[in-house]
């Protein structure tokens, strides 16, 4: 069957699309009129200061004029450097560095997830340019992230409005830009989000666990995503996959410089002691869209409320301040349940988000290029759900559709909030030493948050209603 | 297939504009975004004007530190005892007819009432925004099966995220209310009813005096008597409006022109800053680089620019005598696409300066080419008819004219935040001007080869 039907046929894929377009027409003016009338910097907003400070690291100063220097990146080929011992530099005297030199390890994640930046590093050290190592992993980055959009668009090739999704779900799309614009390499995980999203349940069979592996190894948190093998009845697979990563990622500390023992043990050292770069959890800037924050930013505004409540919502705020991966570890056990007791009659929309979002949010502080997995998602439901098959993304699967509107719309409404660069800002918190991200940005994550749960309970009702009936008859 | 709009094969210019706008705001999106973040690039400076422009008060009657300078200017002479005549002693000149002041005369009296000067402008923008939306919205409307599958893209390409829409909206010009009447003249040029077309070209033409050279259009479609009304229409109208303003009609006309002259004298045709889209500022732009051109090719430079320094508003005659003479020569011969196109660049480019506003046209010629079918209200029972590159005279000439119109169009169309200095507007934009004038001779060439043919055979 011919795959690359028009939008049009698919209502939610339809939806999505006008939504899309919906956020980008009010992005533009709000946009301009904020940066242009009311001094706003818009660019700040969306992502992170311009002006980042990293430009005196000397990895990629001097490649251009402005005041911008991809933090992320400067940041990350640093540890990377220090990390596998590449060149000669003195990390005692580095300004800026943010780790402790004198560590084995500095870096947050296992040497795996290092890849990207050892290989510009040693293209660097190797006597290609820094701004030509730089733009080089900056195009594989770019690359990376546009593959949703270049999925759809060639899925929908032939079409009047073929090219829109590398607008929409591509270069105008809030992820893409925040990813590229800090040049921070989670947006390497997009292509392995998209092959596990595209082939969960489908042939050939090893493809998608292996995309949980491969995003595994750009983040460790994605390991989660195996949620979905399990949703689709493929427990196998699922611990297959938890397997490789787990053996891989601790065989690769054997191949640091500073030895097995003292790279693991320092690397679990800097994951427990995370807080995030700027403070804690009750920032509101840079935007945090963790499950921890969530609950913390509910919290505290529920504990202006009187008598019981209120104090309710102030120890919610206050244990999971102190305890903010527990959170994340309930939501995933609860989780990891329901999708298990309904697997194999859960909707593909069900087996594809919940796992993608719980992976993201995990950590305590998630930045907002995290909110890239909303490229796979609007993908999958603006695209045909498999390269050769039937039209009609993954909420229009089934004909007639059997998604409620209580999941279609919040589904893709939060897709939309995710994805259009929304430019409305409050006034700037005294408290954080950057520039206020916007509301939809800071807010995002409660919204993430109450669509799984919503997800969680709707599959729960519905798998308890079909072993009842099925038990009945 | 299904599709939505034009399928590729019965009509593939459609597609292929939509093709090349999306590939350039897929391009203007990270280029912007480095320009404006990275570069310190200011998006209204380059695109449009500073937007401290200092028009009004800005804390109370504008919005932030902007005043919509096009709608706070001629605020600033109602109720003066001199509108026109103005443009002396470092002052602003008017070059605005009677006519054209008029919905600034209307945002005036709103102003008076409770609405304040802020409830004015909002209700002028939020008009001035329909009217430049008019083509975007006439496509949706043409090219939906029903309201369930509107393909709203163009809302987006032609119409809120595009150069023209921007810059009219930044500046507040009422420049923007001409874009619907220019819509209507291309659809009715030469369809029933016949009154439509010129009642079109005197509504733009009330709007801003150069959109009386439309009728230049009614003329290469034979219809001399609707080009007559429309021109005596014209000219009675704004003179009556002249004549029936405080001043009276002579010495307001008098002032009006002695502001025209000084209006075109207020930027150097041979600046790039602030764009000029005029054929003055083209060929003036050849010149520049001819003169650095070895002997006599470099004099022959000097010597162009030298005299469109002198002479600004001849280039613009020499065109306008130029359609005006293919148009009646070659009547109801020449290809409709050849005719549209150079009779809605033409007002832009006859003027000595021509703001990025002048643009606006293209808004209106993208939705013909973009559109396919009419709209219900204007024709019941939704006929459908092509859109305006489809045809088959499709052999080598008109060929190229199409796909160098096509790349100048999405030019003008798309924003691309690029500029030289801090100071500096689109350098993309900057020789737009030569761009139309490029493809207005070479379509009017086009056209006159097509039209000899059809003579000989």
């Amino acid at each position: 069957m011919n795959s690359h039907l028009p939008p049009t046929d698919a209502p939610w894929g339809r939806r999505l699309l006008t939504l899309l377009f919906i956020g980008l027409l009010v992005a533009l003016p709000v946009g301009w009129v904020s940066s242009q009338y009311l001094g706003n910097q818009v660019s700040s907003t969306l992502s992170y200061n311009v002006q980042d400070g990293w430009c005196e690291a000397g990895v990629y100063a001097g490649v251009g004029p402005g005041p911008h220097c991809f933090g992320d990146y400067s940041q990350s080929a640093l540890i990377a450097e220090h990390d596998f011992q590449i060149g000669t530099r003195d990390f005692t005297q580095q300004r800026p560095y943010l780790s402790n030199p004198g560590d084995a390890y500095n870096s947050l994640y296992p040497p795996i997830s290092q890849l990207p930046h050892v290989a510009s590093d040693l293209l660097r050290l190797g006597g290609v340019s820094p701004s030509g190592s730089f733009y080089l992993y900056v195009a594989f980055l770019l690359a990376a992230v546009l593959i949703p959009g270049i999925w759809v668009a060639w899925c929908w090739r032939g079409t009047a409005v073929a090219l829109a999704p590398l607008l929409v779900i591509g270069l105008a799309a809030l992820p893409a830009i925040v990813a590229v614009d800090r040049g921070n390499s989670a947006g390497f995980v997009v292509p392995f989000l998209m092959v596990f999203a595209v082939f969960l349940g489908r042939e050939p069979k090893l493809m998608a666990p292996a995309a949980v592996v491969g995003a595994a190894f750009v983040r460790p948190q994605f390991i989660l995503i195996a949620l979905g093998l399990v949703a689709i009845g493929r427990i196998r697979h699922a611990l297959g996959a938890v397997g490789v990563f787990a053996a891989a990622t601790i065989a690769s500390f054997a191949l640091m410089p500073a030895g097995f023992g003292p790279s693991l043990q320092s690397w679990v050292g800097n994951v427990t002691a995370f807080r995030g770069g700027f403070g804690d959890l009750t920032f509101s800037t840079p935007a945090n869209i963790s499950v921890a924050r969530a609950l913390v930013s509910t919290g505290s505004w529920v504990a202006n409320w009187p008598g019981p409540i209120g104090r309710l919502g102030q120890h919610m705020a206050e244990f999971v301040f102190n305890h903010p991966l527990v959170p994340s570890v309930v939501l995933f056990l609860i989780a990891a349940v329901v999708l298990f007791l309904g697997r194999r009659t859960l909707p593909r929309s069900v087996a594809i988000t919940v796992p993608l979002v719980i992976a993201a949010t995990f950590s305590a502080v998630v930045p907002a290029y995290y909110l890239t997995f909303a490229l796979v998602i609007a993908a999958c439901i603006l695209g045909p759900r498999f390269v050769r098959g039937p039209a009609g993304g993954m909420l229009d699967e089934q004909v007639p559709s059997d998604t409620p509107w209580f999941w279609g719309w919040p589904l893709i409404i939060v897709t939309m909030l995710s994805i259009a660069p929304l430019p409305f800002v409050r006034d700037t918190d005294p408290a954080s030493p950057v520039q206020r991200n916007a509301i939809v940005l800071e807010q995002i994550g409660k919204l993430w948050l109450a669509l799984v749960v919503l997800a969680l309970v709707w599959i729960a009702v519905r798998t308890w209603r079909r072993r009842h009936e099925h038990s009945q008859a | 297939m299904p599709t939505i709009g034009n399928a590729p094969r019965q009509d593939p210019w459609p597609w292929r504009l939509r093709a090349l706008l999306i590939f350039g705001f897929v391009i203007a999106a990270v280029v912007g975004w480095a320009s404006v973040s990275y570069f310190h690039r200011d998006p209204a400076t380059v695109e449009s004007f500073t937007p401290v422009d200092g028009w009004c008060d800005a804390p109370t009657q504008g919005l932030g530190v902007h005043c919509f300078g096009d709608f706070g200017f001629p605020r600033t002479l109602l109720g003066e005892p001199d509108t026109w005549g103005v443009g002396h002693d470092g002052h602003a000149p008017n070059p605005y007819t009677a006519l054209g002041m008029v919905p600034h005369l209307v945002t005036k009296v709103l102003a008076d009432t409770d609405l304040g000067v802020r409830g004015s402008l909002l209700i002028y923008l939020l008009v001035l925004a329909a009217a430049l939306l008019a083509p975007a919205l006439w496509i949706i409307m043409g090219t939906a099966r029903t309201w369930r599958t509107r393909d709203w893209l163009p809302l987006l390409l032609i119409g809120v995220a595009s150069g023209p829409f921007l810059m009219t909206m930044d500046r507040g010009n009422s420049i923007g209310f001409a874009v619907p009447f220019l819509l209507l003249f291309c659809l009715f040029l030469r369809d029933e009813p016949g009154w439509v077309a010129p009642a079109a070209v005197i509504a733009a033409a009330s709007i801003r005096p150069q959109f009386v050279l439309l009728a230049l259009g009614l003329v290469a479609v034979r219809r001399w008597r609707a080009a007559l009304y429309a021109a005596i229409g014209t000219v009675a109208l704004n003179a009556l409006a002249f004549a029936v303003w405080p001043g009276g009609l002579v010495g307001n006309i008098r002032g009006w022109l002695s502001d025209l002259n000084a209006f075109q004298s207020t930027t150097d045709v041979a600046s790039d800053n602030p764009i000029n889209i005029s054929a003055a500022h083209a060929v003036s732009s050849v010149g520049a680089w001819l003169s650095h051109g070895p002997g006599v090719i470099g004099s022959f430079g000097e010597g162009i620019q030298s005299f469109v320094h002198d002479h600004v508003a001849v280039p613009g005659l020499i065109l306008i005598a130029v359609v005006a003479v293919v148009a009646v020569v070659f009547r109801g011969r020449i290809a409709p696409a050849v005719i549209i196109v150079s009779v809605l660049a033409l007002p832009a480019l006859a003027q000595g300066v021509a703001y990025g506003y002048g643009l606006i046209f293209a808004l209106v010629l993208a939705s013909l080419i973009l559109g396919q079918a009419r709209p219900a209200i204007l024709r019941p029972g939704g006929h459908r008819s092509a859109a305006l590159f489809a045809g088959n005279d499709e052999s080598g000439g008109m060929v190229a004219w199409k796909w160098t119109t096509l790349c100048v169009l999405a030019l003008s169309l798309v924003p691309f935040i690029v500029s030289t200095d801090l100071a500096s507007q689109s350098a993309v934009k900057e020789q737009l001007g030569l761009a139309w004038l490029i493809v207005v001779v070479f379509g009017l060439v086009v056209g006159v080869r097509y039209a000899k043919r059809g003579d000989l055979a």
